[in-house]
């Protein structure tokens, strides 16, 4: 079976070493590609700047996006993603560390999958790693494309 | 004197032959004596011809000379008496005399007569057509009828008023001429008069007659009627005048007459000196005098006894040749009771003009001056309320001016063309008037640069009728002032309801305006406030949980990667770097929940405080399997508020409750409501550690804590955060305890 990729959009390099960490505690093996800002995601995704030479039949099985990111926040990454027909179906899980209402209703009103807040207690956040990965990398059907 | 009796006609002859002779007689019979008797033949042949001109027979010419021998006898006796010889002798020459002279009279005589024959014949030839000349020319007609009363003669006059021809008529019975109902009466009336020896009447006393015209008129007729025996016929000569004029005058007479007779009014006549001389039934009937009662009498038995005396001086007035007219005055009647008139007096003249009494005419008015009476009664009561109401008037026109005078408002009326009429004392302040009479006429345009604008407004209302309401306005007053106003025209409509021209009333409202400016300046400023603390809180949310993140994370990685390195007590440190962390992010939650909470705006509905306390107790028991707690939740507790921040304050209360029973084997948490003089109480009583009322008053301050974290965990925010949400519904909370003894926690909404 095709290793699955997955695109983690995280600023914050003690997030990425953490979010690293906990996946890895997890055992969770797959190719991870992390994105520092929006538009290295959108790059990333649509084949663009950096990435132009990509395959782009490769796509992510799940993006973990935060939403609080330089140059193109996180909820514009995930509209942008939406409204374009190659990656329109693509699981999108916020991952922050913001429980306000609002983020949470923007998130679901463009077409979010799952919203995830990041728990300080790092236990809590390795359990949420776990449960995400379980849920997305191992049960969750994608689209057929 | 038998001649004289039997022709009267020689009455003027017979003085000169049977009385005595005149004075020149006797010379004259004395020259007969003498032989000279040529003259007196002469004088006799003259006499007789005048004899036979009168129309004396021949046999009559005798007769005289008869006469006259007996007139001459005594003398011939007194002079020849002596000698009887010569006195035989006289008479025979005398007799003589007389057969001679006789026979020269006889000669002269037929001589005369044949002449008298011509002369007759020359006289009736003229009297005929002078007949005729008067026949024909006369004005009235005149008909000549014979004893059968066939027309002989039939006159120009009777032409024209018949309207029929002479010749036509003549030889035809009379009877054409009169109306076929009459005839026979009327011919009866001619055979009647013919048998009579009258030989002239006027038709008139037999009646009516009337003619009647070739085209069927019938007219009255005066007729005079005369008639004429010759040779044993009789003739009937009819005179007849039209009467149509003059009875048509008599007409006119009978009708005024019988104006005056049946005339409403009172007619009486009078003379000067006050005498009643004719009393109509109208008097009668005013007065109640019947007229041969008072004719006679005078006047002022009229007159009330209390006046007005004003006869004597009516009738000066008349005798000075006024009339008087519509004057109104008190007359009595017989019964005594008054009676209003009005009065026309006229002088009353003779034939030669002059003034001989008056005819007064009176009208009874007492009804008209009874209803003019009323009406004046009706007139007073009617002043009367008049009066009222001008003191109504005058009194709302008081306070009309007293609210002009002193209404801050401005208060004005303006015509159809939009000019002042009036104005409240504040506007013409405004507007730089001294009194605020000075604004009659003056329009807004003599006061504003935005006057155009108020005008078509006002134009509009006098055209539509409906008035406007409220109109908020930027006014620029004469002396540079600027005010904001609140602006309501009506339309300004009369008694009848028409409108001529708006009231208009103008509230200033920059104060308010200002207060409404600085406190939107306010509402701006605290939205930006607000904005700035939403993205402040977005920063905390964010940015001050993710370093804690790392402190936990890299401490938990230190522990699992390096554990065998650090020793116990470093361990130890590692786990309190931890324990901070987490704290500090529970912090943070909950100072974002408590601002979260203070900004929120209320979004109320009906909310199920049961079932909310149901959930969070089952989620609690759930939590803690291990816990013994009894909860005792009172069902079907409803409360309108908002539901969202309703269920913060259920969950904080019944944590707090669920966390200070920690220590209690059988805890007992219990929600439930009272209801107290129609308000509800709704209350969270556990059984658990319980507060010192002493610090009541610090338990829902933000950060307060009344234990230690050590004894139990918490921030000390979420009571903080509760009692906001309670004050945002309009509620209040607060708290009873006793240390050990468990604490009640009440709010109302």
């Amino acid at each position: 079976m095709e290793e699955k990729l997955m695109l983690l959009v995280e600023d914050n390099p003690d997030d990425e070493a953490l979010t690293i960490r906990a996946l890895k505690k997890n055992h969770i093996g797959n190719r991870l590609v992390v994105a520092h800002d929006g538009a290295e995601a959108l790059d990333f995704l649509f084949c663009a700047g950096a990435y132009a030479g990509r395959d782009p039949c490769e796509t992510p099985q799940v993006i973990l996006l935060d939403l609080k990111l330089p140059k193109i926040d996180g909820l514009e990454v995930l509209r942008r993603v939406r409204a374009d027909e190659r990656t329109r179906t693509l699981p999108v899980v916020i991952l922050t560390s913001s429980k306000e209402e609002q983020d949470i209703a923007q998130s679901y009103g463009n077409g979010a999958n799952s919203y995830v807040r990041k728990p300080v207690d790092f236990d809590q956040f390795v359990e949420a790693v776990r449960q995400l990965g379980l849920y997305w990398l191992v049960l969750n059907e994608t689209s057929p494309r | 004197m038998r001649l004289a009796r039997r022709h009267p006609e020689f009455k003027t002859i017979l003085p000169h032959s049977a009385s005595g002779p005149p004075a020149d007689d006797e010379a004259q019979r004395r020259a007969i004596f003498h032989g000279e008797w040529q003259p007196y033949i002469r004088s006799l042949q003259t006499r007789g011809i005048q004899y036979a001109q009168a129309g004396l027979s021949f046999l009559a010419w005798f007769e005289i000379a008869g006469a006259f021998r007996k007139y001459m006898l005594p003398h011939l006796l007194e002079a020849y008496g002596g000698s009887p010889g010569r006195l035989g002798a006289a008479l025979s020459g005398m007799e003589g005399l007389f057969d001679l002279q006789l026979h020269v009279i006889g000669e002269s005589y037929l001589e005369t007569q044949g002449e008298l024959i011509r002369q007759q014949r020359q006289r009736v030839q003229q009297s005929q057509s002078q007949l005729a000349g008067i026949i024909n020319s006369a004005m009235d007609a005149i008909i000549t009828m014979d004893e059968d009363q066939r027309i002989l003669i039939f006159n120009p006059a009777a032409e024209k008023m018949f309207q029929r021809f002479a010749d036509k008529v003549i030889g035809k019975p009379l009877a054409m001429l009169i109306p076929e109902r009459l005839r026979t009466q009327h011919e009866e009336d001619v055979r009647s008069f013919g048998r009579t020896s009258i030989t002239k009447r006027s038709m008139g006393r037999l009646g009516l007659v009337f003619g009647l015209r070739a085209n069927g008129e019938e007219f009255p007729l005066e007729v005079s009627i005369s008639q004429m025996e010759t040779d044993g016929r009789k003739t009937f000569t009819a005179i007849l005048r039209d009467s149509t004029e003059r009875r048509q005058a008599e007409d006119r007479l009978r009708y005024l007459g019988s104006i005056v007779e049946s005339a409403m009014d009172a007619i009486i006549g009078k003379t000067l000196d006050g005498t009643i001389v004719s009393w109509n039934p109208g008097a009668e009937r005013i007065y109640g005098y019947q007229a041969r009662e008072v004719i006679g009498k005078p006047i002022s038995i009229i007159s009330p006894p209390e006046g007005p005396d004003d006869m004597r001086a009516i009738l000066e007035k008349i005798k000075g040749g006024e009339r008087i007219q519509q004057y109104e005055t008190v007359r009595l009647a017989r019964d005594g009771s008054r009676i209003d008139v009005s009065l026309n007096v006229s002088p009353l003249r003779d034939d030669a003009g002059n003034i001989v009494g008056a005819t007064a005419i009176f009208r009874d008015i007492t009804e008209r001056k009874q209803a003019e009476r009323a009406l004046r009664r009706a007139h007073d009561d009617l002043e009367l309320q008049v009066q009222e109401r001008t003191a109504a008037l005058s009194e709302s026109n008081m306070l009309l001016k007293m609210l002009l005078d002193y209404s801050p408002d401005h208060i004005f009326f303006k015509d159809l063309q939009s000019r002042f009429i009036r104005t409240s004392r504040s506007q013409a302040q405004a507007l730089g008037l001294g009194d605020p009479a000075e604004i009659a006429g003056k329009s807004d345009f003599d006061f504003f640069a935005h006057a155009q604008r108020s005008y078509e407004i006002e134009q509009e209302i006098i055209r539509s009728g409906e008035p406007s309401i409220g109109l908020e306005e930027h006014v620029v007053w004469p002396d540079g002032g600027e005010s904001w106003g609140l602006t309501t025209k009506v339309p300004l409509r009369d008694a009848d309801d028409n409108i001529i021209g708006t009231f208009g009333i103008f509230k200033d409202i920059t104060q308010r305006k200002q207060a409404e400016e600085a406190l939107q300046k306010a509402e701006l400023d605290l939205e930006a406030t607000n904005r700035e603390l939403e993205a402040f809180s977005y920063s905390v949310s964010h940015d001050l949980r993710a370093p804690l993140r790392s402190i936990d994370g890299f401490s938990q990685a230190l522990l699992e990667d390096y554990a065998d390195q650090l020793p116990p007590e470093g361990r130890h440190y590692l786990q309190r770097v931890r324990a901070a962390a987490q704290h500090m992010a529970e912090l943070i939650d909950d100072l974002l929940n408590l601002a979260r909470v203070t900004r929120a705006s209320l979004q109320p509905g009906s909310v199920d405080l049961s079932a909310i306390a149901r959930q969070i107790a089952g989620e609690l028991s759930e939590l803690h399997p291990e816990r013994n707690v009894k909860f005792d939740i009172a069902p079907e507790v409803h409360c309108s508020g908002d539901a969202r921040l309703l269920q913060i304050v259920m969950e904080n209360l019944l944590n707090n409750a669920w966390k200070f029973t920690s220590r209690r084997a059988e805890a007992h948490i219990e929600f439930n409501v009272l209801n107290e003089n129609g308000s509800r109480t709704f209350f969270v009583r556990d059984n658990g550690a319980g507060f010192d009322m002493k610090y009541a008053d610090k338990l829902f301050g933000a950060f307060q804590r009344l234990h230690s974290a050590s004894e139990f965990p918490g921030t000390g925010i979420g009571l903080a955060t509760i009692q906001r949400i309670i004050h945002k519904h309009g509620g209040r909370i607060w708290a009873e305890g006793a240390v050990d003894r468990g604490a009640t926690f009440y709010f109302s909404l």
